[in-house]
């Protein structure tokens, strides 16, 4: 593609390009850190995690505000246009990602006392890598438009559902070392994601009676009588809500 | 995913369903030696504001000035090809350009009221066209004109007032009373807001708008935010030929051509 005869145009487009490479950066940095923490029980890696999570809210506020400075100020057409608002929502996706990161990383600081078991760390671990080659797969798509590319990940999350509900749903060890174990492990994001997938709670919050059935049938309610919303795909990114 | 690129892709279908007001068939013009078309085939849809863009010297205002033939007044233009209205040659022999012009109007770049008063610009077309039997009924073209290109309320009261004393935007609002005075089907606009502050080019971009109804709008306009937001049908030229014309939300959001591409976004081929 031809460069903009204004070359301030160009050059601000090239920001907010460049600015999202470098969250891309970042989030994989995260995730990768997070994990590696709940491998090797890094209490302290896991702490400079969490406190990584600002730069990312910085930096998706940033390309907001670049975004918008530019449609204001260029009226961007066609492509560009297409590039501003994608650049919007991809540094949306991103945060969302150093949030997840972050809820990861939390966990590890709660059960980081705990030794694991290791069949659910291999399948973490597992699990993990599959996401992180994923997240390369589409920050490269993005930074050479690869269109192709972008497809074959969206397509292949499908393994990555099915490896989750491999460890979380049908392996045992979550339930030899009972509900206790159970809730410790089960980090906020797991959780979250469990909702997302099959629409209902885990098990053993509500063999626990941590939630139940709401009487109309169509949601569940916590211990103290509180509204459980199983439908929220983005909410508060500690994971005290589903308690 | 794909269903909402392909429904966005697609864009509005109106277009394919109008009737056909204009047609030009491998419309060639030379100006001298040097050839400013390469051979221009486009259907203007029926009461469609149809946009023309492009860079300077590509063409698009010698297009238009194909339209109504008012390329006859250079001597060294010559028009090849078609050009057809409501099915009927343009350029046939027997064709009555004064008729012609009547039936396709034309409003310039720049404002360009008679140095007569309001009353008399916008009623001399009617009056060399017969339009009117009396004073009654010319009285009743003027206003209904000026009503329709939104400036009657200005000016009423003073309608004997010189036109050229009025503010730009009302200039080119007179103007475009003045072509529609004679009963147009046709209105050609040759960058019409190009002299107007913002407020202005939106109140004559609201009366284009208004217009639609009735007229079938032809537009050159450099703005492309103008085109984009007029129009219904956006034809991109480029150095004598055209480049792409399709719905203008396709144009303006993703173009298929090039060089369409390369002059929306600013930048150089």
């Amino acid at each position: 593609m031809a460069e903009h005869i204004v070359t301030s145009y160009e050059d601000e487009l090239k920001f907010i390009i460049r600015r999202i490479s470098e969250m891309g950066g970042q989030a994989e940095r995260m995730v990768e850190q997070s994990v590696g923490a709940l491998m090797r029980s890094d209490w302290a890696l896991a702490q400079s995690v969490v406190a990584d999570d600002v730069l990312l809210d910085a930096a998706q506020r940033e390309v907001d505000e670049r975004a918008i400075r530019t449609i204001a100020k260029r009226q961007p057409m066609a492509i560009d246009l297409r590039e501003i608002v994608g650049a919007i929502r991809i540094s949306n996706d991103l945060e969302r990602i150093g949030d997840l990161a972050k809820n990861i990383a939390k966990r590890v600081i709660a059960v980081h006392e705990h030794s694991q078991p290791m069949q659910l760390v291999r399948g973490l671990e597992h699990l993990s890598d599959l996401a992180l080659e994923q997240l390369k797969e589409v920050l490269d798509a993005y930074a050479t438009r690869n269109e192709k590319q972008a497809m074959a990940v969206r397509d292949g999350d499908e393994s990555i559902d099915a490896v989750y509900t491999s460890i979380f749903r049908e392996a045992p060890h979550l339930h030899d070392g009972g509900s206790a174990q159970h809730h410790r492990l089960h980090a906020s994001s797991v959780h979250r994601q469990e909702h997302r997938t099959h629409r209902r709670p885990c098990d053993e919050h509500r063999r626990d009676g941590l939630l139940h059935q709401d009487r109309r049938g169509d949601g569940f309610r916590t211990a103290e009588g509180r509204p459980h919303r199983v439908a929220r795909p983005y909410g508060r990114d500690d994971g005290a809500a589903w308690r | 995913m794909e269903n909402i690129q392909a429904t966005l892709h697609k864009g509005p279908a109106v277009e394919a369903s109008r009737p056909i007001k204009m047609t030009s068939r491998d419309v060639i013009v030379h100006y001298g030696a040097k050839q400013a078309l390469n051979g221009i085939t486009l259907d203007i849809p029926e009461r469609q504001v149809t946009a023309l863009i492009g860079p300077s010297g590509c063409g698009k205002s010698t297009y238009l000035r194909c339209l109504n033939r008012m390329n006859d007044t250079i001597d060294s233009a010559k028009v090849r090809g078609q050009i057809l209205l409501d099915g009927e040659d343009v350029y046939a022999p027997d064709i009555d350009v004064v008729e012609l012009r009547a039936r396709v109007g034309m409003v310039f770049q720049k404002p360009n009221p008679f140095p007569k008063s309001i009353y008399e610009n916008v009623s001399y077309g009617p009056k060399i066209h017969g339009l009117a039997h009396n004073k009654q009924e010319l009285d009743e073209i003027v206003h209904t004109s000026l009503r329709k290109a939104g400036l009657w309320r200005e000016v009423h009261d003073r309608l004997d007032e010189p036109g050229t004393g009025l503010s730009g935007g009302q200039q080119q609002r007179l103007c475009i009373a003045r072509a529609i005075a004679v009963s147009p089907e046709v209105i050609l606009m040759d960058e019409p807001c190009s002299a107007l502050d913002p407020i202005a080019t939106a109140t004559v971009e609201e009366l284009i708008d208004e217009l639609r109804e009735n007229y079938t709008i032809v537009i050159v306009t450099h703005s492309m935010q103008q085109a984009a937001r007029v129009s219904q049908l956006t034809a991109m030229f480029h150095l004598g030929d055209l480049a792409e014309v399709g719905p203008t939300e396709k144009i303006f959001s993703n173009p298929d051509d090039k060089r369409t591409q390369d002059y929306i976004t600013g930048r150089f081929g």
